[in-house]
């Protein structure tokens, strides 16, 4: 049932496998600044992660190539995000999808889909029109996110929110909101694998604590919020190879605000599941929750995000939350 | 979803537009109306799921979801078939004798023979287990003694399933037997037990020496406990789960009330209704596969009720500008709220199942 079935089990298995061999940097930092980050990223490229949407061409969305490419894209980032590690993958992988041109195979690429974030450390613009430039350092003042990510404020790009997401190509920005969720379903489940692995291997009062009522109980929650999540996730990958716009517009909204709700739920109960140790820098845990928080917070400009996708009879409502059919 | 399913939905919709009903939420639990569940029945909307020999249709699960997802969705009156349909049909195929298929299935499928559960008990609650009506063998069958309670619809059913132990033992889930009883056996007192409207669904039933007959046995003597989990996929997973309120909701977007605020939230009961009919689906899906979804059924049940009590916070503010109609949906909802959150397995039960099933 987890999502990681559709994806290509051989390349997950191996970004589990790199990742446990990275190092990891010093909280609280300019990831960029580190000298994690760039053994970091420079796995990624060796690996070709970052090229792995390059060739991609989502015209026909339910093509088999189209498919495999989505799936393994899907899967890269959440398995990294799973395993706490904010890169610019996500990111890349947008931008280098957007463009017809070549970029370096290193180049940390950012598209007006990221809405600022790593474009401090950018190496490669992509702007909406698909069009490539190198970044010129304004002296605009970098700011740095909760997952340590550098990013530039909004209202110093001159313009932005929905407006600025109005202007972009549909499919682009359809699979960038595609890629968010994934990376929020990658932190989710890994803040919850190491709360429920803490509840099961600390002891307290003669017994593990998953064996407390009211611990377990937590750990329900968990799981069902965390099964929301991959759901929602799921329909929107879903509704992509379908190929019908509005249907799939729906289903990120939507996704979106479950991502939302979840993330705050997951975010608090792993870390009250977690106890004192979960909020130290040695725990893993805050790798995965300080990444959460920043994508929850990712582009959300007004309350009113979406409203125009919302159904306004019940034929609709039934017909748009009615499950994409199975071989989509 | 298969065309089969899609030819279901689509005869639904036509009884439904013909059939003179007021739509009503929890419409599967109070929305009583004998004809209207025979006339399923007549156009083969019950049973889709059974050997044709017994009334079926020899469809799957999924089919079965289509169906009921459609009366929900329209607020129908299916209560009358809703219990021996969902669960005592598909047991009795799954563990019952080939006698006990001959003699219950046929009229199941028709709508003629309408059941209620006996399972919960005083002081028991959610714990089934605990179960202390007790059935002793005599030469004729068995003779049954206990009380159970808050079993919904006893006073116009036709027969009960009733769990029962059949032996003591030290493991609370052995020894525990289902068998059938007809409600006009000898023995058998079913009292009302008025929910807070003063409607009578609830029934306590005791049972003083009721003689079951020794073939009305549902499976396996002692094997009670491990056929009941199996039951509890069906009850707690369908559609029912998360649909009892959707009338009031889609009453109050025809009618245009959601304000700003409202549309903002319907966003996220949006997206949880779709989510919903997602697990609804693949619990059947799983079901025809041949699984038990027990822990998938509970996050089903858990989630639905809490989908249900938001839906009823959604429209509580929008309620000044509402017609009396959409008053009398959303005094159902409120009203049969507590209820909803406690048949089926309370919620903090249901959450310690989800633990357990995902170590």
């Amino acid at each position: 049932m987890s999502t990681t079935e559709e994806f290509d089990p051989a390349l997950d298995e191996a970004v589990r496998e790199v990742v446990t061999h990275l190092p990891r940097p010093r909280a609280g930092k300019d990831l960029t600044r580190t000298d994690a980050f760039r053994a970091q990223w420079n796995t990624a490229v060796e690996l070709g992660w970052t090229g792995i949407l390059d060739d991609a061409d989502f015209t026909d969305p339910g093509s088999p190539e189209s498919r495999e490419l989505l799936d393994a894209a899907c899967g890269a980032v959440t398995a990294l995000a799973r395993a706490g590690f904010a890169l610019p993958l996500r990111q890349t992988l947008v931008a280098r999808y957007a463009t017809a041109e070549a970029l370096p195979a290193d180049a940390i690429a950012v598209h007006p889909t990221a809405y600022g974030v790593w474009e401090p450390a950018a190496t490669a613009l992509v702007a909406a029109d698909g069009t490539v430039s190198m970044p010129v350092d304004g002296g605009t003042a970098d700011e740095v996110d909760l997952a340590g990510r550098p990013y530039r404020l909004m209202y110093e790009m001159g313009e932005g929110g929905d407006e600025a997401g109005e202007a972009l190509p549909r499919r682009v920005a359809d699979v960038a909101e595609l890629l968010l969720l994934q990376e929020i379903l990658g932190a989710a489940e890994g803040a919850v694998a190491e709360a429920r692995r803490y509840v099961t291997e600390r002891v307290q009062f003669g017994s593990p604590l998953i064996k407390i009522p009211a611990v377990r109980t937590i750990a329900g929650e968990l799981t069902v919020s965390l099964r929301q999540l991959d759901t929602a996730v799921h329909e929107a990958r879903r509704r992509f190879r379908a190929g019908d716009e509005h249907s799939l517009h729906f289903a990120l909204i939507t996704a979106r605000e479950v991502a939302s709700a979840v993330s705050t739920e997951v975010t608090r109960a792993a870390h009250q599941l977690h106890g004192a140790m979960g909020i130290t820098e040695e725990a893993s845990l805050h790798w995965r929750t300080k990444l959460l928080w920043a994508d929850r917070d990712e582009g959300v400009f007004s309350r009113d995000r979406g409203l125009d996708a919302l159904p306004a009879d019940e034929v609709e409502l039934w017909t748009l939350t009615t499950p994409a059919r199975a071989g989509t | 979803m298969t065309d089969t399913s899609e030819d279901l939905r689509r005869r639904v919709r036509e009884l439904v537009a013909e059939w003179d009903f007021t739509p009503r939420c929890d419409s599967w639990a109070s929305g009583y109306d004998t004809d209207f569940s025979q006339e399923l029945g007549r156009r083969g909307l019950l049973a889709v799921t059974w050997p044709k020999e017994f009334g079926g249709a020899e469809g799957t699960n999924v089919d079965r979801f289509a169906v009921s997802e459609e009366l929900l969705r329209a607020g129908a009156p299916v209560a009358a078939h809703w219990v021996g349909e969902r669960q005592i049909g598909p047991s009795l195929l799954r563990h019952g004798t080939r006698e006990l298929q001959e003699e219950f299935c046929p009229e199941l499928a028709r709508a003629k023979y309408r059941f209620a559960l006996g399972m919960s008990e005083p002081d028991a609650g959610s714990d089934l287990a605990a179960a202390r009506t007790r059935a002793v063998r005599d030469r004729e069958g068995w003779r049954v003694t206990g009380r159970k309670i808050w079993t919904s619809g006893a006073h116009r059913a036709t027969h009960l399933y009733l769990l029962a132990r059949t032996s003591s033992e030290e493991d609370k889930h052995a020894g525990l037997t289902e068998f059938i009883v007809s409600t006009d056996s000898p023995g058998i007192t079913v009292s009302p037990i008025l929910d807070l409207r003063g409607e009578h669904h609830f029934n306590e039933v005791v049972l003083e020496d009721v003689h079951v007959p020794g073939h009305w046995v549902i499976g396996e003597v002692g094997a009670g406990w491990q056929q009941v989990v199996g039951q509890l996929s069906f009850e707690r997973g369908g559609p029912e789960r998360f649909l009892s309120t959707y009338p009031l909701l889609t009453a109050v977007i025809r009618a245009g009330l959601a304000d700003h605020t409202g549309l903002r939230e319907l966003r996220a009961l949006a997206g949880r209704l779709q989510i919903l009919r997602r697990w609804a689906l693949e619990n059947a899906r799983a079901m025809d596969a041949g699984h038990t979804p027990v822990t998938q059924a509970a996050m089903s049940k858990y989630l639905g009720n809490k989908f249900e009590m938001d839906v009823i916070e959604w429209a509580r503010p929008l309620m000044p500008r509402a017609d009396r109609n959409i008053h009398a949906l959303y005094d159902q909802a409120v009203a049969t709220s507590p209820a909803s959150g406690i048949r089926g397995g309370a919620a903090q039960v249901m959450l310690s199942v989800i633990a357990k099933g995902h170590k």
